[in-house]
């Protein structure tokens, strides 16, 4: 204690103290490896083959197909700020790229691609668990959405 | 100084015992050949008594009986909790001081800080996916939410040609946005 009896010393040293205890308390969470998970999904209106288990994605009323058939579902580690490539039906691929971690939120920069020509980046965040849905390319008579989710291990 | 002179400043510390046992043989010597310093001490001497008897006459006029009472009832007080933790924890040395206040105000402007940022990032604190930018190389987009299911999608018109036909197709057909 007699090293802070001097004010001199005491501005800087409860400074710098008050300083790291804010800091900790807002602290950005540590970025802990990420989960991506990208669901291919046919959204058509000739009803064959339907999934049930995408039933739910009639109650989205921004869709007004009649049947949604899961064309495949990849999950996949990523690191982040590196780009991590998924297959997506039609030739195209989607590479995403986890950018930062605040608030339980997650950013990421989307790229859609057919072969080598881009079709839409975009820069998302999610919430850690939540999704986003990228739809319109058309597949097979109806439309792909691609369900886009990712979450910190 | 003549040696008078500094005698005449030991002669106080002595009648009050102040001094080292050599000075005050040596201040005795002087006043032994000095008719003047003895003098000037019986002087001393006088006043010092006359002082002595004030402050005693003005002692026995006090009324210790109600003071006492008070002085015991202070010293039977327990002390604010915060005055015996800081007791308890030898924290005298941080009192209250200029520096904290700086700190204070250091930790404070820390914490406006925090509060903006939280406030900044507050649209994003909610189930939506938040898109911060898009490009469709040409295309036509649109994004939407949906705040019953609390669902955000992006469309991408890729081949306007063949979304017209399918909006075409039938009214139920084409994507509600």
């Amino acid at each position: 204690m007699r090293f802070l009896r001097n004010p001199l010393r005491q501005v800087p040293a409860f400074s710098l103290g008050f300083v790291l205890i804010a800091r900790g308390l807002n602290a950005g969470e540590a970025a802990p490896p990420i989960q991506l998970r990208i669901g291919s999904i046919l959204a058509s209106n000739q009803a064959t083959d339907c999934d049930p288990k995408l039933a739910r994605m009639s109650e989205l009323k921004v869709f007004k197909y009649r049947c949604y058939r899961l064309l495949r579902q990849d999950t996949q580690r990523a690191a982040w700020r590196a780009d991590t490539t998924f297959d997506i039906p039609g030739g195209r691929s989607l590479k995403v790229t986890p950018q930062e971690r605040q608030n339980n939120q997650l950013s990421l920069k989307v790229r859609l691609l057919e072969g080598e020509k881009p079709l839409l980046d975009t820069t998302v965040k999610l919430r850690e668990g939540g999704n986003l849905l990228l739809g319109g390319p058309p597949h097979e008579g109806g439309v792909l959405i691609l369900s886009i989710s990712a979450s910190a291990q | 100084m003549t040696e008078c002179e500094q005698m005449s400043e030991l002669l106080s510390a002595c009648l009050d015992g102040e001094v080292e046992a050599p000075t005050a043989k040596r201040v005795q010597g002087h006043l032994e050949r000095c008719p003047s310093c003895r003098a000037e001490l019986a002087r001393l001497e006088r006043l010092d008594d006359v002082l002595k008897s004030a402050l005693q006459a003005r002692a026995s006029e006090a009324s210790w009986q109600t003071i006492w009472p008070k002085v015991a009832t202070r010293i039977g007080e327990r002390a604010w909790w915060p005055r015996r933790l800081r007791d308890y924890l030898g924290l005298d040395a941080l009192r209250l001081r200029p520096a904290w206040l700086v700190s204070a105000a250091v930790a404070l402007g820390v914490a406006l800080l925090g509060v903006a940022t939280y406030l900044t990032d507050f649209r994003t604190r909610n189930n939506f996916a938040f898109v911060e930018s898009i490009d469709g190389h040409g295309a036509n987009i649109a994004l939407f939410r949906e705040a019953e299911t609390r669902t955000t999608v992006i469309w991408l018109f890729e081949d306007v040609e063949n979304q017209d036909a399918l909006s075409e197709e039938s009214a139920t057909a084409s994507p509600g946005f």
